[in-house]
């Protein structure tokens, strides 16, 4: 199965990584808290890169009601996003106080780039949660359903003849 | 329609600040303000109609993807029902839309308006996200329930 990462979501997290890597050179406090946001937040984007956009990738497919066998693929994915979840939120509040400071900070240097650039991942972190993660859930639960369906339908239909109720 | 059924919060909000930019950048004299006049004519019906039911639907993750599925969200299904029916209708206006806003960018990079270039990016991402994430997250979310609760597609 081909699970293509939807295009829009990878330059989000590209344009973020960009704007923190600029913050990170700055120097001072500023600077620093930059520098500690991204030893939070790196592994994180990677972390939603491996469990949690590949399975968005299939929305357009499956909105149009295709399901195909070898979506199976993405059970793997949804089942892990379901255990890492509770830490993945744990991450955001994480990420969330660093870039509390980041942002104060940068408030005090009158930098209204970094400002925006911490509003933006703040809210970011809120479509995380209150979107993109439960659809990525759900995908994994619908495509277990269809294939759960599907198999049923086909193991009812190659039922023997001599097993067959109306020969009964 | 289940009357708690909201456009879920960090979207409404994102509509709110996109037309708020565009206010502004409509304020502005020469090509740009009269590229981004011509986008908020295109947007605010648009994003009536994404509110009054392509983005409502979305509410109802949280609850699906904990597996909890009931009678009560039934009225959804008129919400998805209608977004596939529009669905074209939607992905044309987003076409149009992203016109006015290539020259509204055109005209912030003329402009050396900086701000409403990387603005003018987002709005072009904005409008992808909703076609390969959100409208088909929406349009899912009614073809999971209606396999859940044993009904036939509308």
């Amino acid at each position: 199965m081909k699970q293509g990462i939807p295009l829009a979501l990878k330059q989000k997290h590209d344009d973020l990584r960009a704007s923190l890597a600029a913050a990170a050179k700055e120097p001072g406090a500023l600077g620093g808290a930059a520098r500690e946001l991204a030893r939070v937040l790196e592994p994180h984007l990677a972390a939603e890169e491996k469990f949690v956009y590949p399975a968005l990738g299939l929305l357009p497919a499956l909105a149009e009601g295709r399901v195909t066998r070898d979506m199976e693929e993405v059970l793997f994915t949804t089942r892990q996003l379901k255990d890492v979840l509770p830490a993945m939120l744990v991450e955001h509040r994480s990420i969330q106080e660093s870039l509390e400071k980041l942002r104060a900070l940068a408030v005090a240097a009158s930098r209204p780039t970094y400002e925006r650039f911490a509003d933006v991942l703040m809210a970011h972190i809120d479509t995380d949660e209150e979107v993109l993660y439960l659809a990525a859930i759900l995908v994994g639960e619908h495509v277990a359903l269809r294939l759960e369906l599907e198999h049923a339908k086909a193991t009812s239909r190659t039922v023997p003849p001599w097993q067959s109720r109306s020969n009964l | 329609m289940n009357p708690k059924l909201e456009v879920p919060k960090p979207l409404k909000s994102e509509h709110e600040e996109l037309h708020s930019i565009l206010v502004g950048a409509a304020r502005e004299e020469g090509e740009l303000g009269a590229a981004a006049k011509l986008v908020v004519n295109l947007m605010q019906q648009h994003f009536a109609k994404e509110e009054q039911f392509a983005l409502p639907p979305i509410a109802l993750l949280p609850r699906l993807a904990r597996g909890d599925v009931a009678a009560d969200m039934e009225g959804a299904l008129a919400l998805t029902d209608r977004l596939q029916a529009e669905l074209a209708a939607l992905t044309k206006e987003h076409q149009e839309i992203l016109m006015a806003v290539r020259q509204l960018l055109a005209a912030a990079r003329t402009q050396d308006k900086v701000e409403y270039a990387e603005f003018a990016e987002h709005l072009i991402r904005h409008v992808q996200m909703e076609e390969l994430v959100l409208y088909p997250a929406a349009i899912l979310a009614g073809r999971y329930l209606r396999l859940k609760l044993g009904l036939t597609e509308g």
